[in-house]
């Protein structure tokens, strides 16, 4: 009476869907097309961890699933011309053993080993969990995204298609990221706080570059979405300002509010966020 | 002629290498032809009138079976104290509780009619906490409490939400307290939880032609389960037949009856055909039962050299919706009351309290988690005494000749909690120093606790061992008891080698338990396994070698009195050359000519508890306790004074447990059960929203320690005989959960100057006491 493997389900997820494993990027969008004409709800489909929570929960019922792990562009993890190029459905573990991008690496270093084998840089920043930590540093960067939709490819600056969540078009598919090696010359601090477990959502994930004397500082958790703190940012480089006042002044400058959940509340999220840049400031200094 | 000896060496456990390499058959791996199965459709309200269910769609919808719901079962199920509905009857009681239930073809077909119910609920104010449970105004949860049927130990309060009150009373409280030096008074608490075993809950139930119920199940008692499925729906016992497979992780959470009511009765509504209930991780987090929550209030009585003279004790204990096995859990913790201190005035009120919370069962600790409030109160009257925290322990360490809270003498088993408290001291380097600044608003901490638990259990509970024998003289064990995790098997093997003089791998134990096939055993639970089922182990084997030396005594040509048996062979004790080997004895002995004699040697033993009683409802004097395990456990932390976060660099524990069978397994169920009480101690436990439903109730949320965040471990053992148990040993699965929690917040209490007072200590609420929202230390 041993279970065949395919009997050994305890728990199904009552919906059907069709699976599609295509080999280039046109094969793709013309199943996400054919799909979407159908009515089947298509999602692209990478490491597929959130996509299986919330579809036991029954959130979201995709009736096609268009699976990216195995086309060439989306795999690409190099340097062209004067850029590195990250491919969307690389694995995290992928990402972070590049090397190419420290503060990346550092960044997607989220969960465990055993799950970064499974989870993609795509999926990380273009999925429904709203922390999407790996997007910190390309917003630093201000890198470019090459997008591929039905009506065509472009590659746009991540700035101009992130607001709080990745914005693009029904069927676009984010097939890499773009990084100029020039972003990458500054030094760069990375903070990340958690409610007890390292192995669990951030309370507050910040990044910060420092470009030629300029920081920049993008943040999630802290306020429920990432996005990069540009009103922060004029107040850390404002060189009228005393720099022992800049930590407290730059979160005044935020124009969000503060998360509160089951991982924390706003004011511990305040007191850490502010340390954080508080360190980052001085991390800054005596590097320069 | 020198005997090879097992007991008190290590060997890996038996059932270790099948586990390692997947191919342990769960109860989940074994699927009857033709099994139905079942999705839920559960409650998205804590506490909510049922108004209607729509079930037409989900019953015409492909394979699907039978629908049913709370009003097709009108039954109420609970090991002590019949409370719960098979499915909610009428209404809810907690987020998660399972309304209907879909049975069809395929798991796909089920979970797909599931979806089709509608389900109209009318939202009852819920009871989320237990204050709001005990305040008079609170909504009573069940209404006719004073129509349950439940066992005399349990003393249910109808009209309110109390479902048990156990009352210890000894000595002269009131008095003590105005004589005493110096009172202490704290409140304690922490959240209800999860077990969070890897193997969520799952029972398989089919009933034959002829009537005959067999259930598989994921379960720590399959004989309570055979006499609870013929107490509630009145089957004969002999007509049920439990199949329990080893359990990936129990922890309490499969003892006494979980699903398997639920299977037999859905079984039942589809003529017989074998049914199979199965808990998603959500389902077994939040339908099935999990760790109680506790409120305490302690008030401590003592003199100004720091001995305790009375205490004056309420527990409160969230059970949840429902009692299962809380009811008893309080129990236990009123019978431990005081922690492992002698107290010759005791005055306690141990209450199990019904919130919309999901409910609760057994958990590691069983109620002695009370401990944890016991020590806290101690450091704060060391603290104010300025006495050593460990020394004050010392002091009132409880030896021989005291008496328990229900005052039953100590007697000379009673282990050297002194020695105890020492070494866990000498382990964390308490002599360095218990509070330390290490510079950058770092302080590194330690603190210490004492721990005791008795097995809680029926006061006739007992086990049994069956052996018989292969070809080549190698020996099979059948015992009532499951393989949990906790290692008993290579313990029982190991006992019964030692016994025979062979090594341990000549003895095989049978895996899966069958109630018509394997000895009677009470229940995987209590930590009594290896006590009881090794008492009854040992009278096995040496039934067995008297059937051997009879056998053996005619073709030697001596008295049977004059043969041992050791190393595979039954030999002369004088002469040892002269002897037979085991494989021409155990089926019999066979002479040259052809004839024989003897026949198979089927060795027996059986153990049954010694002179217990249960307590009195008013006093709480009794004699329910087996055996005290007691113990010490201490921690050493670093703490960052800046932000509230903290690590535990070491954890360790000092326990006399008579006799060390295995040291290796040993030390791996202690190091268990502190990894086990830093998970609650440090992050689990429910949070609730406003509406009395756990947010955090999958593990994206529910987070338990991970392996990279284990402090290091030390562990050493004390060996006190215990007079009746095997080799002198007694119980050890789950005492290491209970001195930690104590541990742990004296430690931080210590290291931030303020009292903490509840569990899970998390980072932010140190951050808090740190900034002034709470009283000075």
């Amino acid at each position: 009476m041993a279970a065949h493997p395919g009997e050994r389900r305890r728990r199904v997820i009552p919906i059907n869907f069709t699976y599609s494993r295509p080999e280039n990027l046109t094969e793709a969008l013309e199943a996400y097309t054919i799909a979407e004409k159908e009515g089947l709800k298509p999602l692209y489909l990478a490491g597929g961890t959130e996509i299986t929570t919330f579809c036991r929960n029954g959130t979201i019922t995709p009736g096609a699933l268009v699976d990216i792990k195995r086309i060439p562009d989306c795999l690409r993890l190099d340097e062209e011309g004067g850029d590195y190029v990250f491919g969307g459905a690389l694995t995290l573990n992928e990402v972070v053993e590049s090397g190419f991008f420290p503060l990346l690496s550092r960044t997607a270093r989220i969960v465990d080993h055993t799950v970064r084998n499974r989870l993609t840089l795509g999926g990380n920043i273009a999925g429904r969990l709203p922390y999407r930590e790996t997007v910190l540093p390309f917003l630093l960067a201000e890198a470019r995204v090459h997008l591929s939709g039905p009506d065509g490819e472009r590659v746009v600056p991540i700035l101009d298609v992130f607001s709080k969540r990745l914005k693009i078009e029904p069927g676009e598919l984010l097939v890499q990221l773009l990084v100029s090696k020039a972003a990458l010359s500054g030094s760069w601090y990375y903070r990340r706080e958690v409610r007890k477990t390292r192995v669990d959502y951030p309370l507050l994930t910040a990044c910060f570059l420092s470009i030629n004397g300029s920081i920049r500082m993008a943040v999630t958790g802290a306020y429920g979405f990432p996005f990069r703190a540009r009103e922060a940012e004029e107040v850390l480089n404002d060189s009228t300002i005393a720099p022992a006042e800049k930590p407290a002044l730059a979160l005044s400058a935020i124009p969000y509010s503060f998360s509160e959940d089951m991982r924390g509340s706003g004011s511990y999220r305040r007191m850490l966020l502010e340390r954080s840049i508080a360190q980052a400031l001085e991390k800054f200094k005596a590097g320069e | 002629m020198k005997r090879p000896n097992s007991v008190g060496k290590s060997y890996p456990r038996k059932d270790g290498p099948d586990k390692v390499h997947g191919r342990i058959r769960y109860t989940d791996d074994i699927h009857p032809p033709g099994t139905l199965h079942t999705a839920f459709v559960i409650s998205p309200h804590a506490h909510a009138v049922i108004v209607s269910i729509d079930t037409a769609t989900a019953e015409a919808s492909p394979g699907v079976c039978k629908v049913v719901t709370g009003a097709d079962f009108d039954i109420l199920l609970g090991i002590y104290l019949g409370d719960k509905p098979p499915l909610a009857r009428g209404k809810v009681r907690h987020f998660g509780e399972p309304v209907a239930a879909v049975i069809a073809d395929t798991p796909y077909n089920a979970a797909t009619g599931a979806r089709l119910i509608r389900v109209e609920y009318e939202p009852l104010p819920p009871v989320n906490s237990i204050q709001e449970a005990m305040d008079s105004s609170a909504p009573i949860i069940h209404e006719r409490m004073e129509t349950y049927a439940h066992i005399p130990d349990m003393l249910p309060e109808p009209g309110s939400n109390v479902a048990n009150r156990t009352r210890i009373r000894k000595g002269d409280v009131e008095a003590a307290f105005s004589e005493a030096d110096i009172i202490i008074e704290q409140e304690f608490s922490f959240p209800p939880g999860d077990h969070a075993a890897m193997e969520p809950r799952v029972s398989i139930a089919e009933i034959s032609p002829d009537g005959t119920v067999t259930i598989r199940s994921s379960t720590q008692a399959p004989f309570v389960v055979r006499s609870l499925m013929s107490a509630f729906f009145d089957i004969r016992p002999g007509k049920i037949v439990v199949i329990a497979p080893p359990v990936g992780g129990g922890y309490g959470g499969k003892a006494g009856i979980q699903l398997e009511g639920l299977a037999y009765l859905l079984s039942k509504s589809v003529g017989g055909r074998p049914v199979r209930v199965a808990n998603s991780r959500e389902e077994d987090i939040i339908s099935s039962p999990g760790h109680v929550g506790l409120e305490a209030k302690v008030k401590l009585g003592a003199r100004k050299d720091g001995t305790l003279t009375a205490m004056d004790l309420l527990y409160l204990f969230d059970s949840g919706a429902y009692a299962d096995y809380a009811v008893n859990v309080s129990r236990a913790g009123a019978i431990a009351c005081t922690g492992p201190y002698r107290v010759p005035n005791v005055k306690a009120d141990s209450l199990c309290v019904y919130t919309n919370h999901p409910f609760s069962a057994a958990y590691r600790g069983f109620g002695h988690e009370v401990i944890f409030a016991i020590e806290r109160a101690l450091d704060a009257l060391a603290g104010q005494l300025e006495i050593d925290p460990m020394e004050l322990r010392i002091l009132n360490a409880i030896r021989a000749g005291d008496t328990s809270p229900t005052c039953s003498v100590m007697d000379l088993s009673t282990g050297d909690l002194p020695e105890c408290l020492r070494r866990a001291a000498g382990m964390v380097g308490w002599e360095k120093g218990t509070r330390i600044e290490i510079g950058g608003n770092r302080v590194r901490a330690k603190g210490i606790s004492g721990f005791w638990k008795a097995p809680a259990m029926p006061a006739n509970a007992g086990a049994g061992v069956i052996l018989t024998f292969n070809e080549d003289g190698s020996i099979n064990l059948s015992s009532g008891i499951l393989e949990i995790g906790q290692g008993t098997y290579t313990g029982l093997a190991q006992i019964v080698a030692d016994r025979f003089g062979v090594d341990p791998v000549e003895v095989h134990v049978n895996y899966d338990i069958n109630t018509r096939l394997s000895p009677h055993d009470w229940a995987t639970a209590a930590s009594r396994s290896l006590f009881m089922a090794g008492r009854a182990a040992i009278a096995a084997a040496d039934n067995a070698i008297d059937q051997i030396r009879q056998i053996a005594a005619e073709p030697l040509r001596c008295p049977a009195a004059d043969l041992d048996v050791s190393g595979g062979r039954v030999y002369l004790r004088d002469d040892p050359e002269r002897g037979i080997a085991l494989d021409k004895v155990v089926h019999g002995y066979q002479y040259p000519d052809g004839s024989a004699i003897g026949g198979q040697v089927i060795g027996r033993g059986r153990y049954i508890s010694r002179g217990l009683t249960g307590i009195d409802p008013e006093t709480g004097q009794g004699t329910p306790a087996l055996e005290w395990t007691l113990g010490a456990e201490a921690v050493e932390i670093e703490v960052d004074l800046s932000d509230g976060s903290y690590r535990v660099l070491k954890a360790v524990c000092a326990m006399d447990v008579g006799k060390v069978i295995n040291p290796l397994l040993a030390r791996g169920n202690v190091v268990g059960s502190i990894g086990m009480a830093l998970g609650y101690s440090t992050t689990e436990g429910y949070i609730f929203d406003k509406k009395a439903r756990p947010l955090n109730y999958r593990f994206r949320d529910y987070k338990t320690p991970r392996f990279g965040e284990q402090p290091e471990y030390d562990v050493s053992f004390v060996e006190t005989p215990q007079g009746d148990g095997p080799c002198g040993a007694r119980g050890l699965g789950e005492q290491g959960i209970l001195g930690i929690p104590g541990a742990l917040a004296n430690a931080v209490s210590r290291a931030i100057g303020r009292p903490v007072d509840f569990l899970p200590i998390t980072p932010e609420k140190i951050w808090q006491l740190i900034r002034g929202k709470g009283g000075e230390e």
